[in-house]
C-alpha cells in the first residue's frame, strides 16, 4: 500500500466539503481484469509455476469543485494472483489534493508523473518506483507520495518535487514467482543508504518548454534511487537452493535532459542523463564489497516514423527505433550498455481500436536479442483484449542476463472490462 | 470558411486582399461577380468566416455513432474546447477530450492550429500519464475509426484552401453557393471538396469529398442549426456517409457554452494531463 499522507488528503474533503456541498461534480469509474500468463519452460525449482491465473482492478474516484480549482482523486489498484504471493498487491496509483490558481498548480498526496520522450527505455524517469511485479516491461509504476507544485508561463513550466516517502521495488515471489532470474530477492531485508530509510527527503525539479517543433525538458533529481543496486549475501534459499540477494537503494542525484524534435511524419528523440551515487564494486558485490562514488553517462535515442493511413487502408504502420547506450557497455548492471531497439506498430483505426506492436532488441556487444509482441483489440463497446509474449532470441556469450531470462519466456493474456 | 467545428479564423489576411468596402463591414459586402469565380468562391469563404469572428470559446461535448455497412452500431462520446486566436493570422486552438468507449476514456488531445504551417498536437495517454507530441501529418486517416478524417476535424482556415465559385443553386427551402475547395497544405487526403453555403447566414450544408484520384469518396450534410448570442450558428447533427464503403458516421452535439471562463491556461500540455 501506498504511505500517502492522508492528512492532506482530509485537509481537502473536509474544506470541500463544507461551504461547496452540491457543488462538486464527481467521476466514478475503472476496470476489472482476468488474466492468464503462461511460462513456455517449466521453472528452476519444482515449485515454480508455469501457468498464473490473476484478476486485478483499478478504481478512479475524482471529486471536482465546479470553479475546477480544487480536485480531490483517489485511484487505488488491487491484484490478487493465484501463486504468486508478491505479485497479489495493492496500491494506491494516486490518491492526492490538487489546488489551481493562476499559473501554480499543487498537488498534494500520492501521484504518478512521467518525465522522457522515448519508447524502448526510460532514462530521465525517475519520480515513481517501478511496480516490478505488475509487468515486465518497467511501464507499471507505484504511487508516489509527494508535494508538487507546478508554475507556468509562456516561456515553459517549472515544476518542483518533495519526495517525503521512498517505495521499495518489489521481486516476484521467491518461491512460486516468474519470471525468476536465477536468484531470489527478499523485500524484507531491504536497505538504504540514507539513515532515514523509507522515511525520506528527496527533491526534483523539471523545466518543460514547447518551442515550435520541439520539445524539450530538463531534470534534476536528488535523493533514493529508485533502482537498488542486488548485493550477494552467501545465503541459499530454503525452497529452492537459489541464491538470496539483498537490495540495496543507494543515495543517488541525476540531471537529465530529453529533446524531441517532430519534423513532419519523424519523431527524432534523445534523452540523456548522468547519474552519481556510490557504488558496491566487485565481481561479487556483498555489503562487505569497497563502495566506490561512480558516475554514470547513460543516453539513448533514435528515431518514430510512421506512414500514416497507408494505401488508403486507413491504417497506419509506425516504425521506432532507438539506440541505448550506458557508458559502462556489457559491464553495464542492466540490459541496456550497446543496444538497438527496433519496434514496428500496426494501428488499425478501425471501430474496435485493433493495434499490434512487435519489438526486438539486439545488444551489440554480446548479440543477445529479445522479441516482444503486443496486441489489443476492443471487444463491443467495454470489454479489451490484450495479448503480450516476450521471447528471448539469441543468448550470446558471457551475457549472464540473457542467459538468466532464457527459460522465461512467457504469453500473457488479459480481458479487461471498463465502466 | 465556416468549418465543422468552427475552430478557427483568419479572416485578417484574406480581408486585407479586399476592397476596403468589405473590410468595414463583411457580412454586408457584396460579393464580386460571376465572372471572377476564384475571388467569389474566395468572398464566400471569407464571409462565411466573419460570421463566427469574435465568439471567443466554446464548450461542448459530443456523441458520435458509427455505423457499418451491416448496420452494426458503436458510440463514442467526446468533449470539445476550443480557444479563439487573438492573432487572426493564425489558428485557434483546441481540446478533445475522450470520455467513451470507457477504455479511451481520460485521453486527451491538444491542438494549435496554424494556417499552412503544420500544427502542434500533443495527446495524453492516461495509463502512462505521459503527455506526447505527436505529429500532425496525420491528415487523411480516419478519426476514431470513424468517417471523419483527422482534417475534417482540424481547424479550416480560409488560407488552408484554394477556391472556386461554380453557381448558385437551391438547397432545401434555402439557395447555395456552390463552391469547389482544394486544400493548398499537405498531406490531405482529398484533390477537392465541393460545398454548399446558404446565401442567406452563410452557413454550411453540405460538403461532398473527392478523394486523391479524383474519385467520389463522401458526403456531409449538416443539420439543425442553433443561433447562439444572436450571433453564431451551430450545426448540432453532422452525418457523414462514404460511398465507397457504406459505413455512416452521425456527430450529434449538446448546446454549446459561448464566451466561458476559458483561457490559454486551459489549453497547455498540464491543462491536458487534468481533462476530464
Amino acid at each position: 500500500m501506498s504511505r500517502a499522507p492522508l492528512f492532506p488528503v482530509l485537509v481537502a474533503v473536509l474544506g470541500l466539503g463544507a461551504p461547496t456541498a452540491g457543488a462538486m461534480d464527481i467521476d466514478f469509474d475503472g476496470n476489472i481484469e482476468l488474466e492468464a500468463r503462461h511460462f513456455l519452460k517449466v521453472g528452476r525449482s519444482e515449485d515454480m509455476e508455469q501457468d498464473f491465473t490473476s484478476i486485478s482492478s483499478e478504481l478512479e474516484l475524482g471529486l471536482y469543485s465546479r470553479s475546477g480549482r480544487h480536485a480531490v482523486i483517489l485511484k487505488p489498484f488491487g491484484r490478487y494472483d493465484q501463486h504468486d504471493h508478491e505479485r497479489s498487491h495493492m496500491d494506491l496509483r494516486e490518491a492526492k489534493y490538487r489546488y489551481l490558481r493562476g499559473p501554480f498548480e499543487l498537488t498534494l498526496g500520492a501521484d504518478k508523473e512521467f518525465w522522457g520522450v522515448t519508447e524502448f527505455l526510460h532514462l530521465v524517469d525517475i519520480i515513481n518506483q517501478t511496480d516490478n511485479v505488475e509487468s515486465t516491461d518497467g511501464e507499471a509504476k507505484l504511487g508516489q507520495p509527494m508535494v508538487k507544485l507546478a508554475y507556468s508561463t509562456r516561456f515553459g513550466t517549472l515544476t518542483g518535487y518533495s519526495l517525503p516517502f521512498f517505495r521499495i521495488r518489489q521481486y516476484a515471489d521467491p518461491i512460486t514467482g516468474r519470471p525468476n532470474y536465477g536468484f531470489v530477492v527478499d523485500d524484507n531485508t531491504t536497505l538504504f543508504e540514507s539513515g532515514e530509510g523509507r522515511r525520506t527527503e528527496d527533491y526534483a525539479l523539471r523545466y518543460k518548454h514547447s518551442i515550435g517543433a520541439f520539445d524539450i525538458g530538463l531534470s534534476g533529481f536528488k535523493g533514493t534511487a529508485r533502482e537498488p543496486q542486488l548485493l550477494a549475501t552467501g545465503e541459499f534459499s530454503a525452497n529452492n537452493g537459489l541464491p538470496k540477494l539483498q537490495a540495496y537503494h543507494a543515495y543517488q542525484t541525476q540531471v537529465g535532459l530529453d529533446v524531441q524534435a517532430t519534423l513532419g511524419s519523424w519523431l527524432w528523440k534523445l534523452e540523456a542523463s548522468q547519474t552519481t551515487q556510490n557504488r558496491f564494486i566487485g565481481d561479487v558485490v556483498t555489503l562487505a564489497s569497497p563502495v566506490m562514488e561512480i558516475d554514470v553517462s547513460r543516453a539513448t535515442g533514435g528515431f518514430e516514423y510512421t506512414f500514416y493511413n497507408l494505401f488508403n487502408s486507413g491504417t497506419d504502420v509506425g516504425l521506432v527505433t532507438e539506440y541505448m547506450w550506458d557508458e559502462r557497455e556489457a559491464k553495464a548492471p542492466h540490459p541496456f550498455g550497446n543496444d538497438i531497439g527496433i519496434g514496428f506498430r500496426w494501428t488499425a483505426n478501425d471501430t474496435q481500436s485493433t493495434a499490434v506492436l512487435v519489438g526486438g532488441f539486439i545488444d551489440l556487444d554480446t548479440k543477445s536479442s529479445g522479441l516482444s509482441l503486443e496486441a489489443e483489440r476492443r471487444l463491443g463497446q467495454s470489454y479489451k483484449a490484450i495479448l503480450e509474449a516476450r521471447f528471448q532470441g539469441k543468448v550470446g556469450d558471457n551475457d549472464k542476463l540473457a542467459q538468466a531470462n532464457v527459460d522465461e519466456d512467457f504469453i500473457r493474456l488479459r480481458l479487461a472490462y471498463f465502466f | 470558411m465556416t468549418t465543422l467545428f468552427k475552430t478557427t479564423r483568419n479572416t485578417a489576411l484574406a480581408l486585407a486582399s479586399l476592397a476596403p468596402l468589405l473590410l468595414a463591414s463583411p457580412a454586408q459586402a457584396e460579393l464580386p461577380g460571376p465572372d471572377q469565380p476564384e475571388a467569389r468562391g474566395l468572398a464566400i469563404a471569407q464571409k462565411s468566416d466573419a460570421m463566427n469572428l469574435g465568439y471567443i470559446n466554446t464548450q461542448t461535448e459530443m456523441e458520435m455513432i458509427l455505423t457499418n455497412a451491416n448496420g452494426d452500431v458503436s458510440e463514442r462520446r467526446l468533449g470539445f474546447n476550443t480557444l479563439e486566436n487573438k492573432n487572426p493570422n493564425d489558428g485557434d486552438w483546441s481540446m478533445m477530450i475522450f470520455n467513451e468507449p470507457a477504455d479511451v476514456a481520460g485521453t486527451a488531445m491538444l491542438t494549435y492550429a496554424h494556417v499552412l504551417d503544420p500544427d502542434e498536437q500533443w495527446m495524453f495517454l492516461p495509463a502512462l500519464k505521459r503527455v506526447k507530441r505527436i505529429s500532425s501529418v496525420n491528415k487523411s486517416g480516419p478519426f476514431m475509426g470513424s468517417e471523419f478524417a483527422f482534417e475534417d476535424f482540424s481547424a479550416q482556415e480560409v488560407g488552408k484552401f484554394s477556391y472556386k465559385w461554380l453557381r448558385d443553386e437551391a438547397c432545401g427551402e434555402l439557395t447555395c453557393h456552390v463552391t469547389e475547395r482544394r486544400p493548398l497544405y499537405k498531406h490531405s487526403g482529398y484533390t477537392r471538396t465541393i460545398s454548399y453555403t446558404d446565401t442567406t447566414d452563410y452557413q454550411l450544408r453540405k460538403v461532398i469529398y473527392y478523394d486523391r484520384k479524383n474519385s467520389l469518396l463522401k458526403t456531409l450534410t449538416f443539420s439543425d442549426y442553433q443561433l447562439y448570442l444572436d450571433k453564431f450558428w451551430r450545426a448540432h447533427n453532422l452525418y457523414m456517409e462514404n460511398h465507397v464503403t457504406k459505413k455512416t458516421t452521425t456527430l450529434r452535439w449538446d448546446e454549446y457554452e459561448f464566451q466561458t471562463d476559458l483561457d490559454k491556461a486551459d489549453f497547455t500540455q498540464d491543462s491536458l494531463k487534468r481533462a476530464r
